[in-house]
């Protein structure tokens, strides 16, 4: 059974011959999952999101839709619905024959329209605005009939174009569980195209992240978050993004960050005279020793900022700025010295190079000869 | 006060305007002497130019040939007009600015330099006294393709898609979408259309020998010429009749005619 199943193989485009807006993507979105798009603006992630749908041609490669080879296919045979960033309404119809147009030019029985309706209408808590034309509407209705239209379709794979990001935060935030609830109602595949890794993050149940038409990573939310493929994934993913500083391999395979007492041992020989990036997540860091704290950093503090619940640092750590996230209200002076503490293996090393992550796992040994 | 002011001027000014036609409808009532006395208002209101006007020249004949000759143009300049403006603004083709460029680049051409040709064609299709010579060449007009485009821009690319996604054909896109999102310029064009081909002169003069087809301005015409001493009266008469389904048009079309002009200044 592969319906709503979509399998890209290669999937290339360039508008100009010269400039690739996807590289050689390759994935398979299984049927019935939340499959996030997700990187900066200018990545591909729309054009990716456009060739499954049909309306942008590829260069190269193949995508199967359904099992079947689909690169031919115009938009309306792929079986799928889509929602546009700007919705799309037709201005001229009103809510309701907006809602219902789709299943008129598929010739769907009058009887058939109207049970899928009341059932779209229903599920979205739309009925008393049935009547009016779309520019009678908030942001947050003309959102919910787009997202009715594509209810009524009833199409086994639903692709959506930053739906939410013409929404306030508040409304934003209310959306994102109604479109996760809706699509596992529905048990539909969905392939949810974002710029926010937030969204990304709260609703997919896979995520592939891009950077200039070039696939970074693909993976569960968490998988993402805890282990990064390289240092655009790590800092893109996470707010705030996480911390990198450059260190450097001395001959013996140990690693020196500029400004901290203690080297860092790894588990793998890596070439020596070689630098690295370091990274490391903003709630990782501490003020004050914890229990499985191995590791201390001087760094210089510049900001504080509290924020009720958590306080927010920004630091100069050995030249790099780093952030900090700590639970809790601290009221620290600003513009001095501090240490921070934090757990060796929560640390991670990128390539300074190409920004791989190297995969090695550090550990801090207490150094008795320094006492000498 | 400023506002009397300004209302007064305007009065005046909508007089000055006004006054050929309040004068014409004026002198379709009166008699050869009151015309004669130069009379603004008839002294002695009578209908007899008007029973004259039917009797002499077969003014209703002119009137339903000037009606059937604008409503047919009309229909085909929309229709064509608007297939061609949808081609500029949706299906992308290669060299289609350059088309594009072509076609509006007509308009720099004035209607008289291209008439010589036109008759030639129509004579040589044997179209002569027969309503598809009045009509025909109307169909495809720049200005009304130039018009329409530029409002089908404004239908945003998502529709589009969205429509393809719906399964739209382009035909239904067009009939479906398109064409109710841009009423207003089909209104505007469409009366446009009409008051042209209404008001034409030159061109049914050239490609009618007899009445079958005339239109009504060429029967006005005749109205003037027949004796040495025109008479005025009856002359006014038949042009009040003419004049009044163009009024009766304007005012029906004159709210979406203004959404329309608007409109187009806005964007």
């Amino acid at each position: 059974m592969s319906d709503g199943q979509v399998t890209l193989k290669h999937v290339t485009k360039s508008f100009d011959g010269s400039q690739f807006a996807v590289q050689d993507a390759s994935v398979t979105i299984e049927q019935g999952e939340f499959f996030v798009l997700v990187g900066p603006s200018g990545c591909g992630k729309s054009t990716m999101l456009r060739m499954i749908a049909g309306l942008e041609e590829l260069t190269a490669g193949e995508i199967h839709m359904h099992g079947r080879l689909s690169n031919d296919l115009s938009p309306s045979k792929r079986e799928l619905s889509m929602v546009f960033q700007n919705y799309a309404l037709y201005p001229h119809l009103t809510v309701e024959e907006n809602i219902l147009f789709g299943l008129k030019v598929r010739k769907v029985s009058k009887q058939e329209q109207r049970r899928r309706c009341d059932e779209a209408v229903d599920m979205l808590g739309m009925r008393e605005y049935l009547k009016r034309k779309p520019r009678e509407l908030s942001g947050g209705q003309r959102q919910r009939v787009a997202l009715a239209r594509a209810v009524v379709s009833q199409m086994p794979i639903c692709l959506m174009d930053e739906p939410l990001s013409n929404l306030d935060a508040k409304l934003r935030a209310q959306m994102r569980t109604e479109i996760r609830q809706l699509q596992q109602e529905l048990g539909i595949t969905m392939i949810y195209v974002t710029h926010d890794q937030v969204e990304a993050m709260t609703m997919a149940d896979r995520m592939m992240v891009l950077r200039q038409g070039e696939v970074q990573q693909v993976g569960r939310p968490l998988d993402l978050y805890n282990h990064p493929a390289n240092d655009f994934v790590a800092s893109f993913i996470g707010a705030p993004p996480m911390n990198l500083t450059t260190a450097t391999v001395d001959n013996s395979g140990t690693l020196h960050v500029p400004g901290a007492p203690r080297p860092l041992v790894m588990d793998q020989p890596l070439p020596a005279e070689q630098e690295v990036q370091l990274g490391i997540r903003p709630e990782h860091l501490h003020l004050e020793p914890q229990e499985d704290s191995d590791w201390e950093l001087p760094v210089h503090l510049q900001t504080v900022e509290v924020l009720g619940n958590e306080t927010l640092l920004t630091m100069d750590a050995g030249g790099a700025d780093w952030k900090a996230k700590i639970p809790g209200q601290w009221s620290l002076e600003a513009k001095r010295q501090a240490v921070l503490y934090l757990n060796s293996s929560h640390l991670h090393l990128f390539a300074l190079d190409n920004g791989k992550n190297i995969g090695a796992s550090l550990s801090a040994p207490v150094q008795e000869e320094v006492t000498l | 006060m400023r506002k009397s002011l300004l209302y007064t001027l305007l009065t005046i000014s909508a007089l000055v305007m006004f006054f050929p036609i309040l004068y014409a409808f004026s002198v379709s009532f009166m008699t050869s002497e009151d015309i004669a006395n130069r009379q603004i208002v008839p002294t002695n209101p009578t209908l007899a130019n008007y029973y004259d006007v039917l009797q002499s020249v077969p003014i209703l004949h002119y009137l339903m040939n000037s009606f059937i000759v604008a409503s047919t143009a009309t229909l085909g300049m929309l229709i064509v007009s608007s297939l061609a403006a949808f081609i500029f603004a949706f299906i992308p083709f290669r060299g289609r600015q350059a088309v594009f460029l072509l076609f509006i680049s007509t308009l720099l051409i004035p209607w008289e330099a291209t008439m010589i040709p036109n008759f030639l064609t129509i004579q040589s299709l044997g179209w002569m006294n027969n309503y598809l010579a009045l009509t025909v060449p109307f169909f495809a007009l720049a200005f009304g393709t130039f018009l329409l485009r530029q409002h089908f821009k404004t239908v945003p690319m998502e529709l589009y898609e969205a429509s393809r996604v719906e399964g739209l054909s382009h035909f239904q896109f067009f009939y479906k979408v398109v064409v109710p999102y841009a009423k207003t310029s089909f209104v505007t064009l469409g009366i446009f259309g009409f008051l042209t081909t209404w008001n034409m002169y030159l061109w049914p003069l050239l490609v009618t020998t007899n009445d079958t087809v005339r239109t009504v301005q060429i029967g006005l015409r005749r109205l003037q010429a027949d004796e040495v001493a025109t008479n005025w009266g009856l002359v006014m008469a038949g042009v009040i009749l003419v004049i009044v389904p163009t009024l009766i048009l304007l005012a029906a079309g004159q709210k979406q005619l203004q959404k329309g002009l608007t409109k187009g200044a806005v964007k």
